[in-house]
Order: structure tokens, then C-alpha cells, then sequence
């Protein structure tokens, strides 16, 4: 059996094969899940925003020209559309414009997250569930999609050195909260 | 390098330093437990992160999303043969009423043989029946008419418009 390309179903569904669009949907539906699980802390909002990003790329499908890599293109409409849902939530202010010293949520629930973790990986997955947006999404994307920080930087619509400097001071939190928490030991 | 700082230390994790740069820090980790401390669970928080899996989407999701891609189409559709009717019936009141208007003129009075003179006694003819025609209440009707099935298509263009503006803001 042939397998096609990204770009050969997508020139598809640009000729009108509708169906063929559910072989994209399939390529990234647990991609942009796991990222807007991430920025809506929530699985129903998460699979609504989901629905609505890929609607949205079928509409745009066809200004879609690849000068870009389709993976950045529809990551950039994934995290609008989550930050457009945030914002009308009235949560963006809290949750995405919040930087790390200011994320009281996160060091409020640090306790609780540690009290219910059995090892060190297990408390860093659970305060990545916990990080405000921008950092989790930055995490997301370059550590499980292996996206490189031009293309990170190129989907939250910011500079390549933000990019960078967002990644360092996510990883900076983490290692903080595990010696705090005097996980040395496991390090080794 | 002066001090080891967290930006050196990412860069480390991320091997962005060079072969000496590389050498410098060891040598400075060898006296700063501290950093060496920090280092060390930087490259823990590497690691483990290079572990994390994606979290799966329910298996429903591809079938409501190409269920309401379907119904969009279908909506899309029927826009489309509203747009096409409203085009159709203008295009046939035009045509009406040009065809009213040429059914007052009788070119062929004229008794002229040239194609110019036909042309310029059948304009003649119309520019008199057409300035008739616009007194006749018929004339008055159809204008009426035309103006309504406008201003509807005025209205549904602004309506499309707007949805197209609502669907790039949700």
C-alpha cells in the first residue's frame, strides 16, 4: 500500500477530497492535544479548542502555501486558538501574562503536587501540568515535538532570543522546585 | 568566563559551549557545589522531559471533526445555491426588462437598407420608447422589484461577510 506524504494529502484536500483530511487529523491530533491540555488545564475545553483548530486549518487550508513547515503553521493556529479561548474566559491576564515569579497557582499547589508524587519524574510531569502557559507550551513543543526554537518562536509569535529565553527559565523553575524539594539523590 | 551563571549552564545542557568553554566550566564545577548541584538537576529536568509522551486525544475526536466539516460544507452549499438564485432571478429581471423595452421599438420601420442607419434608427426608437416606458407604471414596478432583490443580496453579502469575520475570531 502507498504511503502518502503530509504534502500529498494536502494538495488532496486542496482539490476538494474532503476525507482525505482525517489522515492529517490523525497525524496531529495527539500533538496538539497534549499542547492544549497543557494551556487550558482542562480536558473538555482541550478537546473543544481542538475540534475548532482543526476546523479552522481546513478552512485556511488553502492559503496555506508552505513557505512554512504545515507542522508550525497549524501549531500557530492550535495556540491562537487556545489563547482565544483563555482570553474570553477572562483567564489570559492570570494565565499567560503571568510570568514565573508571579504564578502564585503553581507554588500554591506545589505541596500538594509533591505530597502526591512518588518520584522526581513524576512531580516534574505533574508541575508541567501546572506551569502558565507560555512555559508549558514552550516545553511541549521542544522537548515531545522536537521543534527547533525558530520554529518555536515562529508559533507563539515571538523572537527567537524570547523563544530561547522562555525555555531556560521554564527549565530554571523545574530544577528549582526539584532541589527544593531535595530530590538529589534520584539525580545521580 | 567569570562566573558560572544559569545561562552558561543551559547552554551546557543544550551544547551550545565549545570544546574550551566546556573544559573552563568543569574546572570551575570542581571548586562550586553549588553549581555543580544546579547542573545536575538541570540535566535531570533534560532528561526526563525528553521522556514525556503525548497525551492521547480521544478516539471520537477525527469523527466529529470530519462530521462537522461535512455539515459545514452542506451549509456552504446552500449559501452558495441562495447566492446563485438570487444572481439567476436578477439576471432574468435584466434581461426582462430589456426585452420589454426592445419589444416597444420596431427597427424595421425604418425601411433603411444600411446596418448604420438600422442601429441609429433602432437607438433613435429606443431612447423615445425608453423615456415612454419610464412613465408607464410596469416600468416602476420592475425598478421596484429590482431594488428589493438587491437590497436582499446587499444583505445577505453583509451577513456572509460578518460570518466569515466571526469564524476568523473563534
Amino acid at each position: 500500500m502507498k504511503k502518502y506524504s503530509e504534502k500529498d494529502i494536502i494538495e488532496s484536500v486542496k482539490r476538494g477530497n474532503q476525507s482525505d483530511f482525517s489522515l492529517l487529523i490523525d497525524m496531529y491530533k495527539h500533538k496538539a492535544f497534549s499542547m492544549l491540555k497543557r494551556m487550558l488545564k482542562n480536558q473538555m475545553d482541550a478537546e473543544e479548542a481542538l475540534q475548532d483548530s482543526f476546523l479552522k486549518a481546513y478552512e485556511n487550508l488553502s492559503s496555506f502555501r508552505g513557505d512554512s513547515k504545515f507542522s508550525t503553521w497549524f501549531y500557530r493556529i492550535v495556540y491562537n486558538t487556545a489563547l482565544t479561548r483563555l482570553a474570553s474566559a477572562k483567564r489570559k491576564v492570570e494565565k499567560e501574562m503571568s510570568s514565573i515569579d508571579e504564578h502564585y497557582d503553581l507554588y500554591e499547589n506545589d505541596d500538594k503536587i509533591y505530597s502526591e508524587s512518588k518520584d522526581a519524574k513524576t512531580y516534574l510531569f505533574n508541575v508541567i501540568e501546572e506551569l502558565p502557559v507560555r512555559n508549558a507550551v514552550v516545553l511541549i513543543l521542544f522537548y515531545i515535538d522536537d521543534m527547533s526554537l525558530n520554529e518555536i518562536s515562529q508559533v507563539m509569535d515571538v523572537s527567537l532570543v524570547n523563544a530561547k529565553v522562555l525555555l531556560h527559565r521554564s527549565r530554571n523553575l523545574l530544577r528549582d522546585l526539584l532541589l527544593k524539594h531535595n530530590y538529589q539523590e534520584e539525580m545521580i | 568566563m567569570k562566573k558560572i551563571t544559569d545561562e552558561i549552564l543551559n547552554k551546557y545542557i543544550d551544547s551550545e559551549l565549545s570544546a574550551s568553554e566546556i573544559e573552563e566550566l568543569k574546572n570551575m564545577l570542581a571548586s562550586n557545589p553549588d553549581a555543580l548541584e544546579k547542573l545536575k538537576a538541570l540535566r535531570f529536568v533534560d532528561s526526563s522531559l525528553r521522556t514525556m509522551e503525548h497525551d492521547k486525544a480521544p478516539d471520537h475526536i477525527a469523527g466529529s471533526i470530519m462530521s462537522r466539516i461535512e455539515s459545514l460544507s452542506i451549509v456552504k452549499g446552500k449559501s452558495f445555491y441562495f447566492f446563485y438564485w438570487i444572481v439567476g432571478v436578477f439576471s432574468l429581471m435584466i434581461l426582462g426588462l430589456f426585452g420589454y423595452i426592445f419589444s416597444l421599438i420596431s427597427p424595421a420601420d425604418s425601411g433603411s437598407s444600411s446596418i448604420l442607419d438600422n442601429i441609429t434608427n433602432y437607438f433613435s426608437s429606443f431612447s423615445i420608447s425608453f423615456n415612454l416606458g419610464l412613465s408607464s407604471n410596469l416600468i416602476l414596478l420592475i425598478g421596484a422589484s429590482l431594488s428589493i432583490i438587491l437590497l436582499i443580496a446587499f444583505y445577505f453579502l453583509v451577513a456572509s461577510h460578518r460570518e466569515f469575520k466571526n469564524s476568523l475570531s473563534h
